[in-house]
């Protein structure tokens, strides 16, 4: 090569002086630069080497041209060698050009895909073996294999020169084929590369629905989604987002109008800080939250989940979320109605419990904890043990009856409080069905009827008395007149000087037997009351009254009375009055036992007795006593050991109305010492207070 | 000059033998057998003491006791009653009847003269 430009240079160096002024070397240079265009780099250089030659022999005049002796033979020899070189190098360029056809031959034989080749009329004229092992009819239906569909079309887009491949995808069967058709260089044949994309299709195709999916699920979802970019300011910290992406629920949900695009800031200037630092967090550090929370500035409550999307440096976040003022509402007043109803069972005066089964209790009411001195943990069988041992199994009985029949529960037992006392309850379960859990709740209330029923039963007593005292008014008032007239009738009789000693005695025996009369009807039928209604009685009060009603007659006997009142304002919710005839009646007896000078000491005192709160009264006489004997029989009816005055009454009707009032009365008695008279009464429930004087 | 003693009771065995008693024992006695016309009595009778009965059609004992101690402040009174409760019918007046005894009906008369002349006597060692 280096020996063709030196020689060029040569002929250049000779010749440009010479044709400085021709316009021969124009057409030379021409020729040259076409060649090399048309054909390579050396082809024009060849021309331009033969075209110098040739203006050297031809057109220049020898003088001028290259000095060469025998210039006719060497410019036959160098012709010669010019065409010697053209004929090598077209040779050259065949066999290149055979090794390239052979390559482009053979490549298609070892394709792992399959490859066939048609004339331009689409006969096929070749199929490599992945072709025919692929598609072994498309050789017998030629053009009418769906491989070579509109073929003639698709071959004719080519034109004349076309080179460039043409890309398309038939269906052959369930297959997608893609094709790559090729009209191959200088040659009147089209190649077609086939390539199997049936994968990639379904791929393609699954990706697609899955795309699709997601958009019908982002926009028919019923939560709210949207995804933001999270903006950071120069100290890194999260200061806005924009929404990049919401669905149709969004606005729905947040309020937001045509969120997409804008950022919080420019949406709700007042948004709080706290959810630029949560989805702040989300974004730098790619831990997704679910939390609830309330936004003051879009007035309302969310539910939301948040997690970063993409690379973290987009600093992208997805939030799904739902607007839960409604049920958050919902759950204020849920709970404001709980609070209500803890409220109202921790208040009212019953006893509330609540049982799952017969014996699993789920609740009682701080009131019942309180009343009985125990926790919940020990009531958790049911508290049973502060029921009565004696109203004990028909209660358990009652409970199981109604828990197995599922029917309503009602029983009275009596309840022992924290201070061991045992008060009557009513006690009453109703079964409610709670579909929720499916199961039977038993919701019980036990109520304290104590002093009901004990007012029941005094107001029994005093319907009684009412019409039983009418008529002993009437009768006393009936009696007591006749006895006076015939006491002072016998009186008057007994005034006559003249009177015989026998008619004297059976006056005085008259007047004896009388005074007996009397006596009995005070005691008997002296207790009527014009308004008999059971009420708040003070005790010391009631006592002291008495005490002034004997007064004339203690000091008739010099009989000295020392009164303990003790506590001050003991009530008992009674019969004023049968309490007073029965003090009255005591005291009566302690006067008639002291002897004259004795002494009576009354004592009242609050006490518990029999499991209750009461009080007690005693009265001690330093009278002879009661010989043991006798004692038990004192309150028998018509005993008595006054054989003259005493009706053997005053006992007995005290004691009856004693136990009346659910209390007791009971005697000591120490020969020549003297006897004590206790009377225990249950103080009232619910004291009044007594004002100020 | 007797003693003057007034018996108010509407049983009339009761005032004629009350009567009887006082009138044998030397008291000036007049009776009534009700308490208005009591009242009247009491203003030209001035007795010393009165003795009534409670229960009585119009004006009760109590009433009348009451009404004499309004005009009468010295004069003594001493009701008997068949009833227990006539203290009780006192309390209920509201008014402290200070020198009014209440006795049980019947009474013995012979302790009964003894007030009588306990209570007459102070009524006018007073006066």
């Amino acid at each position: 090569m280096p020996v063709v430009f030196s020689a060029a240079a040569l002929l250049l160096s000779k010749l440009t002086t010479a044709l400085m002024h021709s316009p021969v070397l124009i057409y030379f240079i021409l020729a040259s630069v076409l060649a090399a265009w048309v054909s390579d780099t050396i082809s024009g250089l060849l021309t331009l080497a033969l075209g110098c030659l040739e203006a050297s022999f031809f057109v220049l005049r020898p003088a001028q041209s290259i000095q060469v002796e025998h210039a006719g033979q060497l410019s036959r020899l160098g012709l010669l060698a010019g065409v010697a070189l053209l004929v090598i190098y077209v040779l050259s360029r065949l066999k290149a050009a055979q090794q390239e056809v052979a390559h482009l031959a053979s490549f298609p034989q070892l394709n792992p895909n399959p490859i066939a080749e048609t004339d331009l009329e689409g006969k096929i004229t070749y199929v490599n073996p992945v072709m025919l092992a692929r598609f072994p009819d498309v050789v017998e239906l030629q053009s009418r294999h769906p491989l070579l569909a509109d073929w003639p079309a698709m071959v004719g887009r080519f034109g004349v020169a076309g080179r460039k491949p043409i890309s398309r995808e038939v269906r052959v069967g369930d297959s997608v084929i893609f094709q790559t058709i090729q009209k191959m260089p200088d040659q009147a044949l089209v190649r077609f590369y086939s390539l199997d994309i049936t994968e990639l299709k379904q791929v393609e195709e699954a990706l697609r629905e899955s795309e699709k999916r997601y958009r019908l699920l982002f926009e028919s979802i019923d939560e709210g989604f949207c995804l933001i970019e999270v903006m950071f300011d120069e100290n890194g910290k999260p200061s806005d987002w924009r929404f990049l992406e919401t669905n149709p629920a969004f606005e729905k949900h947040n309020g937001l109008h045509e969120a997409e695009g804008k950022t919080i800031l420019e949406l709700a200037p007042n948004i709080e800080k706290g959810w630029l630092e949560i989805y702040g967090r989300v974004a730098i550090t790619g831990e997704a939250v679910r939390f609830v929370q309330r936004s003051e500035a879009l007035g309302r409550w969310f539910d939301l989940y948040a997690f970063r999307v993409g690379e973290p440096e987009q600093r992208r976040v997805a939030v799904l979320f739902s607007n839960i003022t409604s049920r958050m509402q919902t759950e204020a007043a849920l709970r404001e109605s709980e609070q209500r109803f803890r409220t109202l069972v921790e208040n009212v005066p019953q006893m509330i419990w609540v049982a799952a089964s017969e014996t699993e209790f789920l609740y009682f009411s701080p009131n019942w904890l309180e009343y009985t001195g125990t926790t919940l943990e020990e009531n958790a069988k049911g508290g049973w043990d502060a029921v009565h041992p004696e109203d004990l199994p028909a209660t358990l009985e009652k409970w199981r009856v109604a828990v197995s029949t599922r029917k309503i529960f009602e029983t009275e037992y009596r309840l022992r409080r924290a201070d061991g006392e045992y008060r009557w309850h009513f006690a009453r379960a109703v079964p409610t069905n709670h579909p929720d859990s499916n199961r039977t709740l038993w919701f019980g209330t036990t109520t304290d009827t104590q002093d009901q029923k004990h007012a029941q039963e005094l107001l029994l007593r005093t319907e009684k008395l009412a019409s039983v005292g009418r008529m002993a008014a009437t009768v006393a008032h009936e009696i007591n007149n006749p006895l006076a007239v015939v006491t002072n009738l016998i009186y008057i009789a007994l005034m006559d000087s003249n009177l015989p000693d026998h008619v004297r005695k059976n006056l005085e025996t008259a007047e004896r037997e009388l005074d007996r009369v009397a006596h009995l009807t005070r005691q008997t039928l002296g207790f009527y009351r014009e308004n008999t209604a059971p009420m708040n009685v003070d005790i010391a009060a009631l006592v002291t009254d008495v005490l002034d009603l004997y007064r004339p007659k203690l000091k008739d006997r010099k009989i000295r009375v020392e009164f303990e009142e003790g506590t001050a304002d003991l009530q008992v919710y009674a019969l004023a009055g049968e309490i007073r005839q029965v003090v009255s009646n005591i005291i009566a007896n302690a006067i008639d036992a002291c002897p004259l000078g004795g002494r009576v000491r009354v004592r009242i005192r609050r006490v518990f007795f029999n499991g209750r709160n009461s009080v007690r009264l005693s009265f001690a006489d330093t009278g002879d006593g009661i010989p043991p004997e006798n004692l038990a029989r004192i309150f028998e009816p018509f005993y008595t050991t006054k054989q003259a005055v005493g009706t053997g009454l005053g006992l007995w009707v005290s004691s009856e109305i004693i136990q009346r009032h659910q209390g007791s009365i009971r005697v000591r008695s120490q020969i020549g010492r003297g006897s004590v008279f206790s009377i225990y009464l249950p103080l009232a429930a619910h004291p009044i207070q007594q004002e100020a004087a | 000059m007797g003693r003057r003693v007034l018996v108010v009771d509407d049983d009339r065995g009761i005032v004629d033998t009350l009567q009887t008693i006082l009138t044998m024992a030397g008291y000036d006695c007049a009776t009534s057998d009700n308490g208005n016309d009591a009242l009247q009595l009491a203003g030209h009778f001035d007795p010393h003491l009165v003795i009534s009965d409670v229960m009585m059609p119009g004006m009760s004992g109590v009433e009348l006791a009451l009404k004499l101690r309004n005009s009468h402040p010295r004069m003594r009174i001493i009701l008997l009653s068949g009833h227990a409760n006539t203290q009780d019918l006192l309390t209920q007046a509201g008014e402290s009847l200070g020198t009014v005894l209440v006795l049980p009906k019947p009474y013995p008369p012979r302790e009964l003269l003894k007030l009588v002349a306990e209570l007459t006597d102070t009524a006018h060692s007073a006066a």
